[in-house]
């Protein structure tokens, strides 16, 4: 089966008709994210689908859907042409008609096959069509979406029905649980019969009680193994699911630290940038920020008025002394007579005599208007006179400033000067150190601040990328990876011990059969009935043996096909060696090994994802060796673990593989430094023999709105 | 041009080719390429494993095959 062409029309994101054609080889869709990538694969999923009429509105394009008025119809439709020994086609359709202005009503389901191998077209059934070229077994193992769908291996009957599928020899268990069935019958009719035998039943009874307590062990020990195995398949998934997400895990881990760091020195800048003003103003001087200015104008001031007062008084005191001068030099007698004193005789003495009219100091009467009255009232006179100077005098020593404030100024102003003075300039220049240093802080603050927020986005974008992974896993995990390693390796050990009981249960268990056929019984028929037995225990161990066998051949097979395709997707890189492993359960599981025998138990993403999509190139060539068919393989985004390096020499080595392949991927686009948006990598391309489509959203949608959204293509080359 | 086997042909072949088998059956597997060959074989064992490949294929029902085979063997051996 090798397709030819596909049209997609009006299902979901592809609006209107689409059409790809492939290649025989290698056919590359290459797509962003919500281009219409894992659209592609489900409108072949939805064509393949045999199991439900699905007609769902969910298919239909919003867009188209949005396009229509009430009444108005359309259809979904996708139609596939392809080789199978002549040429055929599948189209699965469906009618769906607007009722409503948010309502639309699905009809007409159709799933219709055309067969061309004849000079005809002719019209059969579509799911008989698709099963008889395209049978859903095949189709199991030739779509995968995903990385994580690779793994073939993935649950324990795969092996059973990729060898009832592919190997040689189909339902070989089938056969083998009937012999063992024949064989107990025919021993439980032995046994039962040698029982009766009065000779033997003692023995007989010891060899079933052995055999029993030897069926209990083996069962246990079987459950035990099932146990470990099952253990070391839960530890080797999760350790697989841890190391698919390591990169994340790894990534959250640096921005966890880096969101812990940045907000320590958030909170530290913080501290550092917060700066109580009030109690730096009282307690630390701030406030004596302008002082020096303060005091040199202050200073200025007082040596002013310092000076001001110097000279009033000293102009006081001149005039002082001159005033003095004039009247000494007043108060001088004529003749040069010495006069007496003011106070002589005093004020009493003189009014008495100035009222009685009688001089007392000569005894003569002085009438009032004599010479001798005038005296004695000019005598007085001078008394009241002398008297106001002498008050007047004291008066007059008074200091000219008589308060020291002028002086007390000055003090202060010279006491404020100097040492103090120097201290308080010293404080503009902490102040300013102090508040540059807190002006970094705050800068430091927001570049912080700003960090986080980015290791925010950061965190943010990867557990959108790791969806279904919450925050809790993505740090547990990375805790948790050495602990269940260790588990996983002491699971193994257990099985390793287990194993070798096991085989000394078989030994215990092949002695008692051999003890119990070496009993002689005394009936004839009974001896004919034991060798029955024996035969059909050696038809049982055949049958066993055989279906071993053939599911070694079918591992051996496989596992040659596989590291073949390993090797070619693996050119110029370690690789190992890819085996699959027959589990007690009879299940299986790919491993790889070191060419030394080394299990290499945790590969890479990209070995991985190689190591499995080469079981699938092997399966793929046996299908084409047992069917004589071939069989495409597609795949939706299966290198995401994949750098870019590995992604170019992945897709150079599918290019040259000779298998029908199409896969729809992210890989191979780039940034355009330019325009910042994602762009084809012509170089990469150029290299590629390949058919290669490249889908993209139409221009102009609006992310709000899926009724804007439509997938364009266009073949590059 | 080589024989179109059926699956029961090529679990016939797997099953005698068995060393212990064949041993104690005293055959050669050689001379089975088919059920056919097998069911014409004067072989009890061969015979067995024929008879008990052919009439699984052909969906006897388990009772009835094991006493057939049974009965055979109690016959033949």
């Amino acid at each position: 089966m090798i397709l030819k062409s596909i049209k997609i029309k009006n299902f979901r994101s592809y609006y209107g008709e689409k059409e790809f054609t492939f290649a025989k080889g290698l056919t590359l869709i290459i797509g962003d994210n919500g281009d219409g990538k894992t659209t592609f694969f489900e409108a072949l999923e939805w064509l393949f689908d045999t199991v439900t009429d699905n007609k769902s509105e969910y298919n239909i394009s919003e867009k188209r859907k949005s396009e229509l008025n009430v009444g108005e119809s359309d259809e979904v439709n996708v139609s596939l042409v392809f080789d199978h020994e002549g040429e055929m086609e599948l189209e699965k359709k469906f009618r769906f008609e607007k009722t409503d202005s948010n309502a639309v009503l699905t009809r007409d389901y159709k799933f219709t096959g055309y067969d061309s191998t004849c000079s005809e077209r002719v019209s059969r059934d579509g799911k008989q069509l698709l099963e008889a070229c395209f049978d859903s077994v095949i189709r199991k193992y030739c779509m995968f979406k995903g990385e994580s769908e690779l793994n073939v291996f993935d649950n324990n009957t795969a092996l059973k029905t990729l060898v009832d599928t592919f190997s040689n020899i189909r339902q070989f268990e089938d056969y083998v649980t009937l012999t063992e069935k024949f064989e107990k019958d025919s021993d439980a009719v032995v046994t039962k019969e040698l029982r009766n035998d009065k000779k033997q039943a003692q023995k007989v009874k010891e060899l079933e009680e052995k055999r029993t307590r030897n069926a209990i062990d083996i069962q246990n020990v079987r459950q035990d193994m099932r146990n470990q195995e099952q253990a070391i398949s839960d530890y080797s998934t999760s350790i697989e699911k841890l190391e698919q997400n390591q990169e994340a895990c790894e990534a959250y881990q640096d921005i966890k630290k880096r969101i812990e760091k940045k907000r320590a020195d958030q909170s530290r800048f913080k501290a550092m940038s917060t700066l109580d003003y009030n109690a730096q103003l009282l307690d630390e001087y701030w406030i004596l920020r302008s002082f020096p200015n303060v005091l040199m104008e202050f200073q200025k001031k007082i040596s002013a008025l310092s000076r001001e007062k110097r000279k009033q008084d000293k102009a006081e005191t001149e005039r002082r002394a001159i005033e003095k001068g004039k009247k000494e030099l007043a108060d001088s007698l004529v003749g040069g007579a010495t006069p007496l004193p003011w106070y002589v005789p005093d004020e009493g003495t003189m009014q008495e005599m100035i009222d009685e009219e009688i001089c007392k100091v000569c005894g003569r009467p002085a009438s009032k208007g004599s010479e001798a009255y005038n005296f004695m009232v000019n005598k007085l006179h001078e008394f009241l006179l002398q008297t106001q100077k002498k008050a007047e005098k004291s008066e007059e020593e008074k200091p000219y400033f008589s308060n020291n404030f002028i002086d007390e100024l000055n003090r202060l102003s010279n006491q404020l000067g100097g040492w103090s003075q120097k201290e308080i300039v010293k404080l503009a220049t902490d102040i300013s150190d102090r508040l540059e240093l807190i002006q970094n802080r705050k800068r430091d603050l927001d570049k912080a601040t700003k960090d986080l927020q980015e290791a925010e986005d950061e965190k943010a974008r990867l557990l959108i990328q790791t969806q279904g992974l919450s925050e809790d896993m993505l740090d547990k995990g990375f805790k948790d990876f050495k602990g269940m390693s260790e588990r996983k390796n002491r699971a193994e050990i257990r099985l390793t011990e287990l194993k070798h009981d096991m085989e000394d249960l078989e030994k215990i268990k092949s002695q008692i059969d051999s003890e119990f056929d070496a009993i002689e019984p005394s009936n004839g028929t009974v001896k004919l009935y034991q060798r029955v037995h024996s035969t059909l225990k050696y038809i049982m161990g055949s049958f066993i043996n055989a279906k071993e066998r053939n599911i070694d051949e079918f591992l051996t097979m496989l596992e040659k096909e596989t590291n073949t395709y390993f090797e070619k997707l693996n050119e110029n890189d370690f690789r190992g060696e890819v085996r699959i492993i027959k589990r007690a359960d009879g299940s299986a599981r790919i491993q790889l090994y070191s060419s030394n025998g080394t299990l290499i138990s945790n590969p890479g993403g990209a070995q991985r994802t190689t190591m499995y999509m080469s079981v699938l190139f092997a399966i793929s060539n046996i299908t084409t060796l047992k069917r004589e068919q071939d069989y495409p393989l597609i795949f939706d985004a299966p290198t995401s673990s994949f750098g870019e390096f590995k992604e170019e020499v992945f897709y150079n080595i599918i290019d040259n593989i000779d298998k029908q392949c199409i896969i729809v991927t992210k890989d191979l686009l780039e940034i355009d430094k330019d325009t910042k948006e994602k762009k084809l990598n012509q170089e990469k391309l150029n290299q590629l023999t390949c058919l290669v489509y490249q889908i993209y959203k139409a221009p102009n949608y609006s992310p709000l709105d899926l009724s804007t959204i439509q997938t364009q293509i266009i073949r590059i080359k | 041009m080589s024989k179109f086997l059926t699956n029961s042909d090529k679990i016939l072949q797997a099953v005698l080719q068995d060393e212990k088998l064949a041993e104690y059956g005293n055959f050669n597997p050689d001379n089975f390429e088919t059920i056919e060959d097998a069911l014409q074989s004067e072989n009890a064992i061969v015979y067995a494993v024929a008879k008990i490949i052919y009439g699984k294929s052909e969906g006897k029902p388990v009772k009835e095959l094991y006493n057939e085979i049974n009965n055979y063997l109690k016959e033949n051996i």
